[in-house]
């Protein structure tokens, strides 16, 4: 489900529009340090940390064997493990770290992928939330793709998204 | 709060998120309550399992590019508003209501802020309301974002202890403790 944006930042690091690539990932990267460390100035902190890290990689050329989505979401989780209240002294990232290798790597890509949690959703709504996450589309090109209204999209997309709430909370 | 009611929480952050929109999931955990940690773990999956939202040109992204290029952000978002330091300044005066013998001081103060070099744990509501007023954006948002620091190369190394910003000599100022301007930009009571 993510191959079209790990492509995009692919090209972008190749190319090294380096800039271009964090931008991408500020949204994310605020809602997933929110989510960690729920103290407001903290987390701006936290956010900060984050971009000056991956910045500072980037420019010394560190080379990785994972999408840079995965790149992030690490830096993002030992970053914000030091703000943790049960956080020991000296809780950081390493200079010398790594992404997961690529066998650890498939296991975590299978649980994070949305493709997974909606494989068995009714059709309706596993086609919608696939058009509207993998591809992207916006309801109403979703309406169209599908041939439905767009009023039966917003009831499918709300109801995927509550059967998703559940698998998530019971796993 | 009932389990239901966080899956409809959750449910209402993702789909706004596939309708294009970008939630804030801290909102959503305010209305959470005590099941806020339940919800927050439920929308980190599903961030890390949907694809990234596509890149928006969003003014968030334009003050990180700025930032990551030693650009504080206050001074990026006046400039692309195209106002003057000495505007901001005398609109500032007006809406703090100070008397016009404060202005140079206000203009050294709000330098000092826009640049980086004022704590923003010291500067009063009203500061950032009325920034908010002048400059058309949630100033208090990107006050937080402090130069980063010069050495931020590879050699970059995190430490909880060490303030990303510089610390204003309080000394510098203690004369004019009671001064309006100190008040409002220092804390200084």
């Amino acid at each position: 489900m993510h191959d079209a944006r790990d492509a995009e930042d692919k090209r972008l690091l190749e190319a090294k529009e380096h800039t271009q690539l964090l931008e991408n990932y500020v949204y994310l990267v605020q809602e997933w340090a929110a989510l960690r460390v729920r103290d407001r100035q903290a987390s701006a902190e936290v956010v900060q940390r984050i971009f000056l890290r991956l910045a500072s990689e980037l420019a010394a050329g560190k080379s990785y064997s994972v999408p840079y989505r995965v790149v992030v979401w690490s830096v993002v989780s030992w970053t914000a493990r030091g703000y943790e209240w049960t956080a020991k002294e000296g809780t950081t990232l390493p200079d010398g770290w790594d992404a997961p290798a690529p066998d650890e790597y498939e296991a975590w890509e299978a649980e994070h992928d949305l493709g997974t949690w909606i494989a068995d959703l009714p059709d309706r709504e596993r086609d919608v939330l696939d058009l509207l996450h993998r591809e992207g589309l916006s309801p109403a090109q979703v309406a169209e793709r599908l041939g439905i209204k767009r009023n039966a999209v917003d009831q499918a997309t709300y109801r995927g998204h509550r059967k998703v709430a559940e698998k998530f909370r019971a796993a | 709060m009932p389990l239901s009611t966080v899956d409809e929480l959750f449910a209402d952050y993702a789909s706004a998120l596939s309708r294009g929109e970008r939630p804030r999931a801290a909102d959503y955990l305010d209305r959470a309550g005590a099941e806020a940690a339940a919800l927050a773990t439920m929308i980190e999956r599903f961030l890390q399992a949907v694809p990234r939202p596509a890149a928006a040109t969003t003014e968030d992204s334009a003050l990180l590019a700025a930032w990551l290029q030693q650009e504080p952000p206050l001074l990026e978002l006046r400039r692309r508003r195209g106002l003057k330091r000495a505007a901001v300044v005398d609109s500032l005066l007006g809406l703090l209501g100070l008397a016009a013998s404060s202005r140079t001081r206000l203009a050294d103060a709000y330098h000092e802020l826009e640049t980086g070099q004022l704590d923003p744990m010291g500067v009063d509501q009203r500061v950032w309301s009325a920034l908010t007023e002048i400059l058309k954006a949630n100033v208090r948002d990107f006050a937080d974002w402090r130069p980063p620091p010069l050495a931020a190369s590879p050699a970059y190394r995190f430490s909880k202890k060490i303030s990303l910003g510089t610390k204003p000599d309080m000394d510098q100022y203690q004369e004019q403790a009671g001064d309006d301007v100190d008040r409002l930009f220092r804390g200084v009571s």
